[in-house]
């Protein structure tokens, strides 16, 4: 039902909706030379689309130019030989989540390291790895997500608008979730920096249990009833061994309002 | 939503999808202004959505569907160009208008209540402004929200209640958004 005040928020914005300026509209129709405005265009990129498209040519190249001597020298020495004072190796759980059309479970990292992310769900199976389960179906539409057809919600995936990931658990009561886990195997061995940040609805909900997961030994465990938490650990890690960070539905288990943003870097 | 023109825009005919963006362009735009009130982020945010709708669109299992997969690429995008770029946006009042009095004439008044609904619209997180805006200006259910969201429906709801107790709280305040609502 519509109070007075719905009504006035639906009046205010149909009065104040923005219609599509002339020349953005024109400037799209145009990327499409089948459509009647058509003129001697570029390829399909639009004006925007065709400088980020340089941008990321430059970007990358710049990239491939500063890095070339660590993505070639896995031992860690800079350029030379040299040690050096910056991180050899920074993965991004975020950059290293590939989108459609593109994705793959696992995949692999920036440096070319074959299985290095993964995207898994379990029911129940705390800190047992062997009870981890790999995704196989993404939605590709619009928000790049792994889910699972038998769990409605269940997904790892990129959250909209936020430069994290989303991690989705599923739960229908106390004794049946599911949940959801992005995992980082180690493909080089030794000390690493891990950090990140966990966060969950500010307000709804009866919270998320976490837990940051060195093979089945758990390194930071805690309940996060709403709000955020950041992490920072340093574990020594073996090459081939793998971090889970692993969101489940609260005590309850329902996971309302459970989608938790997760940034997750690790720096060698 | 013609079906036809959907399913022929899947198959890559650009003439159709030049017929879509005629079609569905202001309503997407306009989502797209709401979320992040500000026309040139509005800009591009329309822009890249439309070359994800076209990059995408064959991957599109029920072409029924186009609006609502629509809106969820372009409130994505909106959601994006709001987290990469936050920022304050200079935000003009009507000078006298905050505070209407009995003795102003109804078209100020009109004016000024506009200005301070637009001002607690403008107060709320950008993830809030979207399900009001995909509610209130789309028309669109919680479910279809969810949808689009990709989120639980009950997330909707409790998003949906807070956003809409901020706006009547700003409101009530005369305007003034509190801290805790300011985007940072």
């Amino acid at each position: 039902m519509t109070d007075d005040f719905e009504g006035r928020l639906e009046e205010h914005l149909a009065a104040t909706a923005s219609r599509m300026p002339p020349d953005l509209r024109r400037s799209i129709l145009e990327e499409f030379p089948g459509h009647g405005q058509a003129g001697p265009r570029p390829p399909w990129l639009g004006r925007i689309g065709r400088l980020s498209f340089a941008a990321g040519v430059l970007a990358a190249v710049i990239v491939a130019v500063v890095n070339a001597p660590l993505i070639f020298d896995r031992t860690g020495l800079g350029p030379g030989g040299r040690p050096s004072n910056s991180p050899a190796f920074v993965w991004d759980a975020v950059l290293g989540f590939r989108e459609f059309p593109i994705q793959s479970n696992p995949s692999m990292d920036a440096y070319g390291n074959q299985s290095v992310w993964s995207y898994l769900h379990a029911a129940g199976g705390v800190h047992d790895p062997t009870r981890y389960v790999r995704f196989t179906e993404f939605d590709g539409g619009a928000r790049d997500a792994w889910v699972d057809a038998a769990h409605d919600g269940l997904a790892v995936g990129f959250v909209l608008g936020d430069d994290a990931l989303t991690l989705q658990p599923w739960g229908r009561g106390p004794t049946e979730t599911e949940a959801a886990i992005v995992a980082w195997r180690d493909p080089v061995g030794g000390p690493v920096a891990v950090s990140g940040v966990i966060e969950v609805d500010a307000a709804c909900g009866d919270g998320i249990d976490v837990s940051i997961d060195q093979g089945g030994r758990p390194i930071e465990e805690f309940s996060l009833p709403n709000g955020t938490r950041a992490f920072d650990l340093a574990p020594e890690m073996s090459r081939g061994e793998t971090l889970y960070v692993r969101v489940e539905p609260g005590s309850s288990g329902s996971a309302d309002c459970d989608t938790t943003w997760l940034t997750l870097t690790v720096t060698r | 939503m013609d079906r036809d023109l959907v399913a022929r825009a899947q198959r890559g005919d650009e003439s159709a999808f030049g017929e879509l963006v005629e079609s569905v362009g202001d309503r997407l735009y306009a989502v797209a202004h709401h979320i992040l009130r500000d026309s040139a982020r509005a800009d591009d945010a329309a822009q890249q959505a439309m070359i994800h709708v076209w990059r995408k669109l064959p991957t599109l299992n029920d072409p029924d569907r186009f609006l609502t997969w629509a809106y969820r690429i372009v409130v994505r995008e909106a959601l994006a160009e709001a987290a990469s770029r936050r920022r304050w946006v200079m935000r003009v009042t009507l000078a006298g208008a905050e505070r209407a009095s009995d003795s102003v004439a109804d078209h100020q008044r009109a004016f000024a209540d506009r200005d301070e609904l637009d001002r607690a619209l403008g107060a709320l997180r950008a993830d809030h402004r979207a399900v009001v805006v995909l509610k209130h200006f789309a028309g669109l259910s919680n479910l279809e929200i969810a949808d689009i969201l990709g989120v639980p429906e009950g997330t909707v709801r409790s998003r949906l209640h807070y956003a809409m107790s901020s706006l009547r709280a700003t409101l009530d305040a005369g305007g003034r958004p509190t801290a805790s609502h300011r985007e940072p």
